[in-house]
């Protein structure tokens, strides 16, 4: 699996590493961080040139990025009675709304790169919620710099260990997708304890 | 705190799971990002074998010889501007397999290894 991407990014190189930058944006399973690296090292030894490297894949990621916005924005923004017949659904949306207006740019900002496997939903989430365009953009860019970056930088650094240093950052990504999900879940089922724990003080207090 | 764990049992059991999957899967990267650092720490798991997917310029920084070496091993045009190719990509144009490059290219690197006197890895 591993080389066969590896053959496609030395015979494909700079057309194919936008196109997949861009629908790995869109949770479309394609392997964006192995061909970042793959661009970076055949930058290294001279196949591929570093500048159109780098902005062939910081290009995908905004576009991807921004598409991912807009398409949820559009089919949020067609669904938004169905979205508040139920008291359930609307509770949703609006936590939602209320958790991007608080974390937004900071959410949008880390998902694009140290647990870029979120990014995609978060630019749906974004989009769904309405969260302001110009924030998401600029924090969105701010972020692809470093996913870019780091993982092309990598690529150029380590070139004669493509594979291994592929392996080692799916993992570490592994690890803190998870670690992120756990807490974010943790945090979510002390307040469902907390509400439980003050209606009960009520009851018993009246 | 065994009751609360009933409670979100009873009444948040996705979320619950959700949780605890979570939990296990950041022991298990966890566990599997640090042995694999270990593991590529050893010097004697660096080397990368030669490879379909790799460009003779790949190959020659690899091998750590001059890029011309290679370029001779697979009789590429030594005036032509350098081009980019998986291996596997060559060896189909040639209709030769992969294995036959390799053959050429370990016998060009022995060569030019022996004249510049340079020690095989």
């Amino acid at each position: 699996m591993t080389d066969a991407v590896l053959a496609f990014a030395a015979d494909y190189g700079v057309p194919l590493l936008f196109t997949v930058t861009l629908l790995s944006c869109l949770a479309l399973p394609v392997p964006s961080s192995l061909l970042m690296l793959a661009a970076g090292g055949f930058a290294a030894t001279g196949d591929l040139s570093l500048p159109a490297v780098a902005v062939a894949a910081f290009s995908g990621a905004i576009i991807g990025d921004n598409l991912g916005y807009w398409i949820a924005r559009g089919i949020g923004d067609r669904f938004s009675d169905w979205l508040s017949t139920r008291p359930r659904r609307a509770a949703l949306r609006n936590n939602a709304q209320g958790f991007m207006a608080r974390w937004g740019g900071v959410s949008v900002f880390f998902s694009c790169w140290l647990v870029a496997p979120l990014g995609p939903y978060v630019n749906y989430v974004s989009g769904l919620t309405r969260f302001s365009w110009t924030r998401f953009a600029l924090w969105g860019a701010a972020g692809e710099v470093f996913w870019v970056g780091i993982y092309i930088g990598l690529g150029y650094l380590f070139t004669d260990n493509l594979t291994q240093i592929s392996a080692l950052l799916g993992n570490l990504s592994g690890f803190l997708v998870a670690a992120v999900v756990a807490v974010g879940m943790g945090a979510w089922l002390a307040r469902a304890i907390k509400v439980r724990d003050k209606a009960r003080h009520r009851s018993q207090s009246a | 705190m065994p009751h609360r764990l009933t409670y979100l049992w009873q009444q948040h059991r996705l979320a619950l799971l959700a949780f605890a999957t979570a939990l296990l899967l950041t022991v298990f990267f966890g566990v599997k990002s640090v042995s694999q650092f270990i593991y590529w720490n050893d010097p004697q798991h660096q080397d990368q074998a030669l490879a379909g997917w790799m460009t003779p310029r790949y190959v020659a920084r690899s091998y750590d010889v001059p890029p011309e070496v290679v370029q001779g091993a697979f009789a590429l045009d030594a005036g032509a501007p350098p081009r980019r190719i998986s291996l596997e990509t060559l060896a189909a144009e040639r209709g030769v397999t992969t294995q036959a490059l390799q053959l050429r290219l370990d016998r060009a690197v022995a060569a030019w290894r022996a004249e510049n006197q340079k020690a095989a890895p």
